[in-house]
């Protein structure tokens, strides 16, 4: 695929009380966003383990989105709080070792914020299409 | 500090305070010493302390737990167990700890570049070893062939003990992630190269896992087939993968020990990983851990305004 067309792939873990009903309500308002996501619906942001992050780009997916409830939010009290944490740990050391920054995102999306939905697949999109293909999935060919 | 060791272990044996004791014997090797979990007064005559016992001993309480266990404990040692009682694998009472002062371990890998041919012997005096090979022979000065985890350890003497033996040492004043934060100012690019050199020698042997105190569960998530997470093989896609997760697994529950760069047969610099999330963690959530056994580990709490700012 041509580096001007590429469509990237990316894989989105969205919390099932808001940021999936916020997809739903994006849909539902008929709010229009590029459709490069795949979403898989989880209990909660915490439930995220870091490790289906690096599973997802080890296989060749061009980008991840995490999304959960807004800190306070958390439909069990602090799983998002938790989440933060590991997220940004997890996201500082896949920096340090070179992998691009924009590959993977974050984001805080109740289930009324479809227009943000929206917004923020757009921004990750194009963030990703900048960034072109996943390297990770290239290293073997590098060099 | 060898005869102390032997007299107090032999003491609480006979006392029925311990019903087995970690400790460090000879290796097969003569550049090398082995740890080893005796179960007798008799297994003592074995014991050896010198400069070589970088292994940490730690690593072998979760496989006791039930057993009276005396141990022999450096300060990284002692920092493990704290770790390992704030995880519940191991009971405080259960422990009867020996810490030693210590004046930091040598590097072999490091003698054995510089001397060169096989060595056949190494005997050890206060401060300075003397290898031995087949013609030649060579005295190194234990503070300048320090490891690496050992010039920069800023808890030389035990966090937790119930005695200790040896001169107090002072620990390493100035920052101890130097070389991290240098490492950080190059390009992204530049690091992606720097660790793929590195990685690329990794022929997976888990040394550095099984080596390593927190690295406690039944089964690793590489051993596991059930979800399959990563191949087997030298693929550099799985090798970034295993180095990537195992080093996330140590966020806010390393104690820089070094013990997993030691064990490594490759020589590949694993500590610029864990080192750099030490750093991470003690910077953004003022953590570190195994100081004190009723901290919560930084992964296991939260602060309503911890860092926020990379998330939309």
């Amino acid at each position: 695929m041509s580096e001007q067309n590429f469509e990237p792939k990316i894989l989105a873990f969205l919390c099932n009380w808001c940021s999936y009903a916020g997809a739903d309500l994006a849909g539902t308002s008929r709010i229009q966003y590029p459709p490069n996501i795949r979403v898989v619906r989880v209990p909660c942001s915490g439930r995220v383990n870091p490790l289906y992050i690096i599973k997802a780009l080890k296989d060749g997916i061009d980008g991840v989105l995490v999304s959960g409830c807004h800190p306070g939010d958390c439909h069990y009290q602090s799983g998002n709080y938790y989440a933060r944490r590991k997220f940004n740990m997890i996201k500082n050391l896949l920096e340090y070792m070179g992998i691009e920054k924009g590959r993977i995102h974050f984001s805080w999306v109740s289930a009324s914020e479809g227009g943000k939905f929206a917004e923020v697949v757009k921004q990750v999109t194009e963030s990703i299409k900048e960034l072109g293909p996943n390297k990770m999935r290239l290293f073997q060919n590098i060099k | 500090m060898e005869v102390k060791i032997k007299e107090r272990l032999s003491q609480l044996f006979d006392e029925q305070k311990i019903n087995c004791a970690i400790i460090f014997e000879k290796g097969t090797m003569p550049d090398k010493n082995a740890p080893n979990i005796i179960y007798n007064k008799e297994g003592l005559n074995n014991l050896v302390w010198n400069s070589m016992n970088w292994n940490n001993l730690a690593n072998y309480l979760p496989k006791l737990l039930g057993k009276k266990i005396g141990i022999v404990a450096k300060g990284c040692d002692s920092r493990s167990i704290v770790l390992l009682m704030q995880e519940e694998k191991v009971k405080r009472e259960d422990l009867y700890i020996i810490g030693i002062n210590c004046t930091g371990m040598i590097d072999m890998k490091k003698i054995a570049k510089d001397f060169g041919a096989e060595i056949s012997e190494t005997i050890f005096e206060k401060d300075s070893v003397k290898v031995k090979g087949k013609a030649s022979e060579k005295e190194y000065k234990v503070k300048d062939f320090l490891l690496e985890s050992c010039q920069v350890c800023k808890y030389p003497s035990p966090v937790i003990y119930d005695e200790v033996l040896g001169e107090q040492v002072k620990g390493f004043e100035g920052d101890n992630y130097q070389d991290i934060t240098e490492f950080e100012k190059l390009s992204s690019e530049e690091r992606r190269e720097y660790f793929y050199k590195e990685l690329s020698g990794c022929i997976r042997c888990y040394a550095c896992r099984n080596s390593c105190p927190s690295c406690y569960c039944q089964e690793c998530f590489v051993d596991s087939n059930q979800p399959k997470w990563l191949e087997k093989g030298q693929n550099i896609d799985d090798i970034f993968f295993y180095h990537i997760v195992r080093a996330y697994h140590m966020v806010g529950r390393c104690v820089d020990c070094g013990s997993c760069q030691n064990a490594c047969p490759m020589d590949i610099n694993i500590l610029k990983l864990t080192k750099k999330l030490n750093k991470d963690v003690r910077e953004l959530y003022k953590y570190e851990c195994g100081l004190d056994p009723k901290n919560t580990p930084a992964l296991s709490t939260f602060e309503p305004d911890d860092y926020n700012e990379f998330i939309k």
